[in-house]
């Protein structure tokens, strides 16, 4: 048996020089270059017509607004995430029918020491798309502005109405070429003092009644993702409602979890492409790990992917798609993956050509206008409190200008490409 | 070549990163050259030297040890490329495929070189000429 003996040997021999050919890691790379952020200057423009003194009369609004203050003052000390420069803070002021930014703080502390004592000055109407358009017409890329106001447009007319639309429209015109976006946040406030409609007589709002106020941010829409992403981590600032608009729809990478979540089928994935496909019970099902905390926080809740889900396809059968938070996925994740912050889990079947193209987005879909706008506010009942004047017309002008208005404005979109063989 | 080994071993070992393609071609091709050599020390040169290699239980016995070098050598493969713990579940299943791989490439090479062999030129294939 001496060359049995031979043959243990050398199995032995072989077996442990391959083993112990392990691939050693090459050290970190030190980096002495570091890439600087760009730096950017906040302005936040408090809108001070006369309606504004109502919200300044609420304890709602006060908690609220000096919250988000405190949170962004807390953010421009904080270099980690968006560098904030300098932060300045202004009221918006009429002279000679033009809008005006007056500084009326240095701080924020002092601003919101104004805030809470309800020292600010309000008066006269405030013309909101001319604000908004100075606000627009001012942007460069280092500046984000911060506009606080009930937006209730003034117009003389009823039937100025349609013009609204296309007024925002023409604003935000050129919004897409500057990279400009903006992020609309939508919050309520208890109301004390006059109410001032768009036409018609101003008269004293019932006390304490609920009325919406907003945080428009604008912004380089890459700015603004970074701003978006620290204060959706305030534990504090929590708005009833957002739209985000001009982010446009990006194309995301994603990762293929082997071992999670159970694959059903059999494929090879290379050069983007799935190849070497074969189905099990006449079913492909493949879970993609995607990290989609560049969107709003809304639309990462899994009500929200849930409904807005986009999966098509026109070369095959979607039997179904789920897209879960990595928190849902919980002990269906195997650790040998990469994690994600979402997972979009995909069971496709019937190739009926050699190569298929399975697409798959989130829609983006803000806030629902119909119940938050109203065409007249010449009175504060019957749930008419709630809902801000031509607010439809103002955000569909701006969707109409970012090209978002039809169904195919997605958060995010990418397509697998499925070969049959 | 790497398409085959891929589709060979996906069959039994299921769905894997793109990480395990040239663990899979790798051990592929040592497998194939592990059993071709095998079979040639087998039919070539201990059937000349031994007298009595010739029989079924010798050939069953070089099988066992094909299967285990190879079993061995795709896991020492496995874990020196993909860096992966000693008792990774993965890798062993890939071991244990392995070991059926090998025997199968074996019985392959030995058809395919017993008919030069000085005294085992029927087997493994003695049954059909009886």
């Amino acid at each position: 048996m001496k060359p049995l003996v031979l043959f243990l040997f050398s199995i032995l021999v072989m077996f442990f020089v391959i083993a112990g050919c392990k691939r050693s890691n090459p050290p970190a790379a030190m980096s002495v270059v570091s890439l600087q952020k760009p730096k950017v200057s906040v302005n936040v423009i408090l809108e001070t017509s006369a309606s504004m003194q109502g919200y300044l009369n609420g304890s709602q609004f006060k908690s609220d607004v000096t919250n988000f203050i405190a949170e962004l003052d807390k953010m421009s000390k904080d270099t980690t995430g968006l560098v904030i420069d300098s932060v300045k803070y202004f009221a918006s002021v009429i002279k000679n029918n033009i809008p005006r930014f007056e500084p009326i703080s240095c701080t924020a502390y002092d601003f919101n020491t104004k805030i809470l004592t309800g020292k600010i000055a309000t008066g006269s109407t405030s013309p909101i798309d001319d604000i908004v358009n100075k606000l627009v017409d001012e942007h460069s890329q280092n500046k984000i502005s911060i506009l606080i106001s009930d937006f209730v447009v003034n117009i003389k007319s009823p039937s100025i109405i349609p013009a609204i639309q296309s007024r925002f429209n023409t604003i935000f015109n050129n919004a897409p070429k500057k990279n400009l976006a903006v992020s609309l946040y939508r919050l309520t406030s208890d109301f004390s003092g006059i109410y001032y409609p768009s036409f018609g007589k101003s008269f004293k709002a019932p006390n304490k009644v609920t009325r919406p106020y907003f945080i428009w941010v604008l912004g380089d829409k890459n700015n603004l993702i970074s701003f978006r992403r620290q204060i959706e981590r305030s534990p504090v600032f929590k708005p009833l409602q957002e739209a985000q608009l001009g982010f446009g729809s990006s194309k995301i990478p994603f990762d293929i979890l082997y071992y999670s979540n159970s694959p059903e089928g059999r494929f090879r994935f290379k050069n983007g492409e799935f190849t070497n496909v074969s189905l099990k019970n006449n079913n492909l099902k493949i879970t993609l790990g995607v990290d989609l905390n560049s969107i709003p926080k809304y639309a990462r809740e899994i009500s929200y992917l849930q409904q807005n889900k986009d999966a098509s396809s026109a070369s095959c059968n979607i039997n179904y798609c789920n897209i879960y938070p990595h928190s849902v996925l919980g002990s269906r994740f195997h650790p040998k993956d990469k994690a994600h912050s979402h997972y979009i889990e995909v069971s496709v079947s019937q190739f009926r050509l050699d190569k298929n193209i399975v697409h798959l987005g989130l829609k983006n879909k803000p806030i629902d206008l119909d119940s938050l706008s109203t065409n007249d506010d010449s009175n504060l009942n019957q749930g008419n409190n709630l809902k801000t004047f031509l607010l439809k017309e103002i955000i569909t002008g701006m969707q109409n200008a970012y090209g978002e208005l039809n169904s195919d404005s997605n958060y995010f979109n990418f397509d697998l490409i499925i070969n049959k063989n | 070549m790497q398409d085959f080994f891929i589709s060979i071993y996906g069959f039994l070992h299921g769905v894997h990163p793109p990480d395990w393609d040239e663990v899979y071609t790798t051990t592929g091709f040592f497998l194939i050259v592990c059993s071709f050599i095998l079979a040639i020390i087998y039919y070539y040169v201990l059937n000349k030297f031994f007298l009595h290699w010739f029989k079924m239980k010798r050939w069953f016995l070089i099988m066992l040890i094909n299967s285990l070098i190879v079993s061995l050598i795709a896991y020492g493969i496995a874990i020196s490329k993909l860096q992966t713990a000693w008792l990774d579940g993965d890798v062993l299943s890939f071991a244990l495929i392995n070991l059926l791989y090998a025997a199968v490439m074996y019985f392959i090479a030995s058809c395919m070189l017993c008919w030069g062999s000085p005294r085992a030129k029927y087997t493994p294939l003695r049954f059909l000429v009886k």
